[in-house]
């Protein structure tokens, strides 16, 4: 009964160990990614943010500088941001950009018309 | 302290005493949570990826304006941005969408002045498009694949300009390791771009650096300056700073993470009594061995303590199982079939390290999710069984 115990003990070291290591590991490893993802993206200015790979169908997928928003959203419909298959089933949402300048009377900013 | 430990090593072994139970429980948990680590692993290292594009690029985006849509934006902004108080750079860039080969792929052309770029880029294999040398292309590693492309290939042309058509030579492709927008990129310089789309003395954006502490003074000059349109029509420019790219991170990713969570605590509650059913509920071997413990001289709460050891075990494998093969699922095989799920066009097999990121958080958040479903089950039938009379139990 205790060499079965002990077995499973350190089966069980092992696994949480291996866990450990996976985590650690990654966290080094997202540093070198970092790296190449900022020398990337140095050289063409800030390219790309959403879940789309490229502009076909939705730019805002790809990235919202390019569009501030999803031509294909249908919000007051329920379920209507589902419509675009750039978002669809994707963890990866963001809301549009906002680009509106508060009125007068909303935020008393003087550039404002 | 040492009983405990003892009763504590009998729960261990109680595992082994039940090893179909014990894998049926583990796979369970597996099952459950390993899709759930690999989607929020996606999700986080897309974030970062995201993070990084608004970090390392320009510190606002002019882009033009005619009815609330966008439009490109006449060269001769570049002087007027660059008069303004505060602004140390502005580079005009485009970036479009192209059609490439008989399959017709679809790729984004990013074109920007040449002797913007370095004589050498880490991400890149082969070299940079030169200042003196048009129609050089560097193309992403999905274009490159597809199209059959390597560095020094020449591509017929897919353009249509009024000057007249040319062939591109490639003279880079990035690599596989760059972020995930690379795969249908087409980086050129400036000019090549203009004459791939036939848009002279135009671009989609121009990038803005200011001095620091000016940004928000910069962008309200900007946005009340006009442009005159190739149509004769007026041209205003719309600014999209890095702080609004990165205000949408935590509002947008991090809202779908959480609806994320809830469907996989959804999952969890069908999952429960497949777990409790495995775990020990109405499990007659269980209420037979109780029976014998407590006949021996076991208490009840030491019964409840091994109960608790063996959840332990159970859930901490599933839960560093389902971490290992995440981890496994997204760096071995690179997100091979479920990349494709998340990211738009990626396909089966991905053609570029799919961007992830395991955290310690959701990895103690799966574990705790399956201690407390295992744990139900297992306390709650060996307090049944060690509540009864022995005799009862054994029977």
């Amino acid at each position: 009964m205790e060499s079965r115990g002990s077995g499973l003990f350190l089966i069980l070291l092992l696994l949480a160990a291996a866990a450990g290591a996976v985590l650690v590991g990654e966290d080094l490893a997202q540093r070198r990614r970092q790296a190449r993802a900022e020398e990337f993206q140095r050289l063409v200015g800030g390219v790309g943010f959403g879940p789309a790979l490229d502009l076909s169908g939705c730019a805002f997928g790809f990235d919202p500088r390019l569009d501030g928003g999803c031509a294909e959203e249908r919000g007051p419909v329920p379920g209507g941001a589902c419509f675009c298959p750039r978002h669809a089933g994707s963890v990866l949402f963001y809301a549009p950009l906002e680009r509106g300048q508060p009125l007068p009377v909303e935020g008393g900013d003087e550039t404002s018309p | 302290m040492r009983h405990l430990l003892e009763i504590a090593q009998t729960g261990l072994a109680a595992v082994r005493l039940h090893p179909l139970r014990s894998l049926v429980c583990v796979a369970a948990l597996v099952a459950v949570l390993l899709p759930y680590l690999v989607g929020l692993g996606l999700s986080k290292g897309l974030e970062d990826e995201a993070e990084a594009s608004a970090n390392f690029g320009a510190d606002l985006y002019v882009s033009g304006s005619q009815f609330g849509r966008p439009v490109p934006i006449p060269l001769e902004a570049v002087d007027r941005v660059r008069r303004i108080d505060g602004v140390t750079e502005v580079v005009p860039r485009i970036v479009g969408e192209v059609v490439l080969g008989k399959d017709q792929e679809h790729a984004v052309l990013v074109g920007l002045p040449p002797e913007r770029f370095a004589d050498w880029a880490g991400c890149v294999e082969g070299r940079l498009p030169q200042e003196d040398r048009p129609n050089e292309l560097v193309i992403g590693t999905a274009l490159a694949r597809r199209l059959k492309l390597t560095v020094g290939s020449r591509i017929p042309p897919f353009y249509h300009n009024r000057q007249g058509d040319k062939t591109s030579s490639v003279v880079g492709v990035f690599k596989s390791d760059a972020p995930l927008w690379q795969s249908r990129l087409v980086l050129a310089s400036f000019e090549t771009a203009a004459a791939v789309f036939d848009q002279p003395m135009r671009a989609t954006d121009l990038l803005v650096s200011c001095r620091p502490g000016y940004q928000a003074t910069v962008s309200r000059a900007i946005v009340g300056l006009t442009f005159a349109g190739s149509d004769g029509g007026a041209v205003r420019p719309r600014v999209t700073a890095r702080e609004d790219l990165l205000a949408l991170l935590p509002r947008g990713l991090r809202h779908r993470e959480g609806i994320f969570t809830l469907h996989f605590v959804l999952a969890f509650v069908v999952g429960i009594l497949v777990l409790l059913v495995t775990s020990g509920v109405g499990l007659a071997e269980r209420r037979r061995e109780i029976g014998i413990l407590k006949a021996t001289g076991w208490q009840t709460d030491e019964v409840l303590l091994r109960g608790l050891t063996e959840s332990f075990a159970l859930s901490l494998s599933g839960a560093c199982l389902a971490l290992l093969l995440a981890w496994v699922w997204l760096r071995v095989f690179n997100g091979y079939g479920i990349a494709g799920l998340f990211l738009a066009g990626a396909g089966a097999a991905p053609d570029f390290a799919v961007p992830f990121r395991l955290t310690p958080i959701p990895a103690v958040l799966a574990f705790v999710l399956s201690f407390v479903v295992v744990l139900t089950g297992t306390l709650y039938s060996s307090w049944r069984a060690a509540t009864t009379a022995p005799l009862e139990a054994m029977r």
